[in-house]
């Protein structure tokens, strides 16, 4: 697509589809627009819904809200384009407090409420663990943006898919030799003592090895606490690169008093951005992360080389160069993960139109579509870069970016390939009946 | 009369903070006594009873209960050794029904079975003379009638020793003639131990009264030595 | 009809009632029917608690999440059965109980829900630090394959339905038995004057003690359970607003009634679906609904019943 419509256009999908109902005065005015006549021609067909499980409220609420503009988008885009099959697509959107219990109703009320083809859309791994058996008892197809290794792992089942965002444990193996090649050898890791803390500490530690460096000290951080000071003296002398995953509202404290704690003699300092999320890297406070390299999973601030993907991205969802909102510079996205609804959308169309899909019957082709997959190169389907699906294991696999801080902004330094981020299969979901 | 004591008390006493409620009383009341317990507001009787059923720990000093050293017991295992208390402020179950607040006092010792339960608490609430509207709420009864209904509950538990702590209190002179003849009756089957303010009432019917003063045991004898002893008279009765 | 005879009917109208549902509602709320039944058992065991004695604990999530933690680390690391994980997971949160209610029953009023408040917390942490073996915050699956007792597919929906109906059920009489007999009206009389109930001899501290057991065990099975059907143990369950769920449903359906419990947890799941599906300021409209009710039901739903019509509703 050389151009993507402007959001006016094609402003809400309901809006659509209250057109397509009025009959002729919406088809005369849909006629103008060439995306809109390929669906009128289907006017018949009941729209695809897609039941997007929503962290509106609740600790994951800062991403819900971008995962929901970004969803949009990509929705719009899609039906701009024709639908699915010739078919409107509908979001239907409810809020699962970020709460694995809730998340599982959410998903029953998707499949036997609202009728929904697939559910979409989760972040937070407790709420996608809590919900996957709910979708597995459902034949729900269930696509999530989690970056967990919850899928990877073999833990969930044959209806849970991720194939728009990398996990986090091939994540974290692909930094390893970045940081070793570049940063140093003698690594100090700094993370919450939660699941996602020692998914890093696991994970990290064995890659760190294997490109010849150690971890010297682990300092796992309990979940509660809201000063750090006590921790650095921890920290031992000969550490040449600090690894911190810290996430929550604590972590501008965090980042301060590790600033105090250091002065102006800091070791090199590697983070995952998932800590600063949402959050402007020029708040006060953070002054310190200059110099510092963290993990994106997509370029906040659009780089030099910025393809045509990333650019017709950002203004499809409505973000800036800064990886703000267009509307409200303070409102700061999350760049880093969203991008994984607007592809994991594109793979759901995908998947339904190599599978033929006309409804809940064919929910198994649809797996199976999507298992089928393999290369998915960098397109305005895929704007973060060139993936590689696993259908065996249900997970996508893609280029990470490393960004170092630099005049306030995050400027990327290196680009992994995909391939560093592989580790053996240990799950073929294929094998599980429908 | 010759006769087996039921409860004493050496040396019991209480301070609250300095100040000694209940000193050094060494106590003795006979099996089958009607005993009452005088004194001036603030001599010490209602701790002293605090002290026998438990509801209060001693500072030092022992109780015995049925020749038994009772002193480390708490409150519910001394009244279930046979010792009812009623309150000298009412305290019943106000938004139960008056056959439960009757039953529970009754189901303790005679456990659950129904029939006994019923049986005990109609003969508990007819002695009273709290026979109708058994399944109002508590609450719904006048003051003099919510102590009747205490007096009731102390009935129903078969007490070897009943003390009731200011029972006529609040109620009128033809219930306190009842209530009169009912202490008799009830005399029959327990030991009775009385905090009682009003002296026609203690005159009528105590076997025998103690005076407190000061939290100390200054007179003990039958009602009439009690009214013609002249420390009593200046410590309590004023002019007699 | 005696109370007893009238109440026996009435619940097991109830009971009757939730046989026919599972024939003839929608799949939508057959599959919630399922997740209220459990979620009751749990509000069943708060009231024990909070409606009978009196006590307000703000720390029922660690019952709930030893039942729960106890089942699925039993059948993920030992491997034993369905069955058994179940039985562990109960027999978890009896000792719990036992040695929280010895613990928070020496205090009293705003202390006893702190002392639980943070004795819960400490749960919650626990789990989280124990990470290697729960999983911390993310949990884990109940993989479908061990989710069978005695050959029974634990996953099929209508399996699921009458497993949550046996266990309420069961819960549902074993309380009314319970607030019946001897034993749960001393509850009563503690909650109505604990020192008028000492003095007629009753150990306060001894049957206070064993309705937390009771009332821990119960929110257990519900945690056992809740877990084993819907294939999912997780640490939110340990989270503070685990404790403050089943005291709402309690409040909303009315405490101390038998039925009160279910009729809250059902009222407020619906609530909260119903109001999520209007605005995503849906907590404020389930908040808005609590205060009215608070205003002018203040005995919950079946407490307003109990005082208007039903004087006899235990």
């Amino acid at each position: 697509m050389a151009h993507l419509p402007k959001k006016p256009l094609l402003d809400t999908r309901r809006g659509v589809l209250q057109k397509m109902a009025v009959g002729a005065g919406a088809l005369a005015g849909a006629s103008a627009m060439p995306g809109l006549m390929r669906y009128a021609q289907a006017q018949s067909s009941e729209p695809i819904k897609i039941g997007f499980q929503c962290h509106k409220t609740g600790i994951g609420a800062a991403y819900g809200r971008w995962y929901e503009r970004t969803s949009d988008a990509a929705v719009a885009r899609i039906n701009a384009m024709g639908g699915i099959n010739g078919r409107p697509v509908e979001l239907v959107i409810e809020d699962d407090g970020t709460d694995p219990k809730r998340g599982a109703e959410v998903l029953e009320k998707f499949a036997k409420q609202a009728n929904c083809d697939v559910a979409f859309g989760t972040l937070f791994s407790h709420v996608v663990i809590g919900s996957a058996p709910t979708a597995g008892e459902l034949k729900l197809p269930y696509f999530v943006v989690s970056e967990g290794y919850h899928v990877a792992s073999g833990m969930l089942n044959r209806y849970t898919l991720q194939p728009g965002i990398t996990d986090v444990k091939s994540q974290v193996i692909a930094m390893a030799p970045f940081v070793a090649d570049n940063l140093g050898k003698k690594v100090t890791m700094i993370y919450p003592d939660f699941a996602f803390g020692h998914d890093h500490r696991d994970y990290f530690s064995a890659a760190i090895k294997e490109q010849g460096g150690e971890v010297i000290e682990f300092i796992a951080i309990p979940p509660t606490e809201t000063s750090f000071t006590k921790y650095f003296p921890k920290i031992p002398r000969e550490t040449e690169v600090i690894y911190h995953v810290m996430v929550g509202p604590a972590v501008l404290t965090f980042v301060k008093e590790m600033g105090e704690f250091f002065g102006s003699s800091k070791p090199e300092i590697f983070g995952f951005i998932d800590s600063l999320e949402a959050v402007d890297i020029n708040s006060p406070g953070l002054e310190f992360l200059e110099g510092t390299y963290f993990w994106e999973g997509n370029p906040r601030y659009a780089q030099t080389d910025q393809t045509a993907f990333d650019k017709n991205y950002r203004e499809a969802v409505g973000v800036n160069d800064q990886g703000s909102s267009i509307t409200d510079s303070s409102d700061v996205s999350t760049y880093a993960h969203m991008f994984g609804c607007w592809e994991t959308l594109n793979v759901i169309k995908k998947g339904m139109e190599a599978a033929d899909y006309k409804g809940p019957d064919d929910r198994p082709a649809l797996i199976e579509a999507v298992e089928a997959m393999t290369d998915m190169p960098a397109s305005d389907d895929h704007p973060q870069g060139t993936k590689e699906f696993n259908g065996k294991t249900h997970q996508a696999f893609g280029h990470q970016y490393i960004s170092q801080v630099k005049d306030k902004k995050l400027n990327v330094v290196h680009t992994t390939p995909i391939e560093a981020g592989y580790y053996p299969d240990e799950v073929d979901y294929t094998t599980q009946p429908f | 009369m010759a006769s087996v004591t039921l409860l004493s008390t050496k040396g019991l006493s209480r301070s609250f903070g300095g100040i000694r409620a209940v000193e050094n009383v060494d106590f003795e009341l006979p099996e089958g006594q009607i005993r009452a317990l005088i004194g001036p507001n603030g001599a010490g009787k209602s701790t002293f009873v605090g002290l026998l059923c438990g509801r209060i720990a001693a500072s030092s000093g022992s109780v015995r209960f049925m020749d038994r050293d009772i002193s480390h017991l708490p409150a519910h295992r001394r009244i279930a050794l046979g010792m009812a208390y009623t309150f000298q402020i009412t305290s019943v179950f106000a938004r139960l029904s008056l056959y439960e607040n009757v039953a529970l006092a009754a189901r303790r010792s005679i456990g659950s079975d129904r029939a006994s339960v019923d049986r005990e608490v109609a003969s508990a609430l007819e002695r009273v003379g709290l026979t109708e509207r058994t399944d109002q709420p508590a609450e719904d009864l006048s003051y003099g009638h919510q102590r009747l209904l205490e007096i009731a509950m102390g009935i129903a538990q078969h007490p070897k020793l009943l003390i009731l702590d200011e029972p006529t209190q609040g109620l009128a002179d033809s219930e306190i003639r009842q209530f009169n003849a009912l202490v008799r009756e009830l005399n029959a089957e327990a030991t009775i131990l009385l905090i009682e303010h009003n002296m026609d009432v203690v005159m009528e019917i105590a076997d025998a009264i103690t005076v407190l003063n000061f939290g100390e045991v200054l007179a003990e004898g039958p009602p009439e030595e009690i009214r013609q002893n002249r420390a009593v008279q200046a410590a309590y009765l004023g002019t007699g | 009809m005696r109370p007893e005879a009238k109440s026996l009917a009435l619940h097991l109208g109830l009971l009757a009632l939730l046989v026919i549902a599972q024939f003839v509602v929608s799949p939508f709320h057959h599959g919630n029917l399922s997740r209220i039944m459990v979620l009751a058992v749990f509000a069943i065991g708060y009231n024990v608690l909070f409606g009978y004695v009196g006590l307000l604990s703000l720390g029922h999530a660690l019952f709930f999440s030893a039942g729960m933690y106890g089942m699925g680390l039993a059948m993920q690391h030992l491997g034993v059965s369905a069955l058994a994980a179940i039985a562990v997971g109960v027999f978890s949160a009896f000792v719990l109980s036992a040695v929280v209610g010895a613990v928070a029953l020496r205090t009293t009023g705003v202390a006893f829900m702190i002392v639980t408040l943070m004795l819960a917390q400490a749960g919650y942490l626990a789990i989280l630090y124990f990470g290697a073996y729960t999983r911390g915050d993310e949990g884990f699956v109940i993989q479908p394959e061990f989710r069978t007792i005695a050959g029974l597919d634990l996953t099929d929906p209508t399996v699921r339905y009458f497993a949550a109906f046996f266990v309420l059920a069961a819960c549902l009489l074993l309380t009314l038995r319970l607030v019946h007999s001897s034993f749960g009206r001393v509850l009563v009389a503690i909650r109505e004057n604990e020192e008028r109930a000492r003095m007629l001899g009753y150990d306060v501290f001894r049957h206070k003690l064993i309705a937390v057991i009771i009332s821990g065990t119960l929110s257990g099975a519900a945690g056992a359970v809740y877990g084993l059907l819907f294939g999912y143990v997780g640490a939110t369950f340990a989270t503070v607003q685990y404790s403050i769920l089943p005291l709402l449903w309690v409040l909303l359906g009315g405490a101390g009634t038998v039925i009160g419990p279910f009729i809250g947890t059902l009222f407020m799941f619906y609530l909260i679906d119903f109001s999520s599906g209007l605005t995503s300021a849906y907590m404020v409209v389930a908040g808005v609904v609590l205060v009215l009710l608070t205003l002018f039901a203040p005995q919950g739903l079946a407490g307003e019943v109990k005082r208007r019509l039903l004087p006899w509703l235990p």
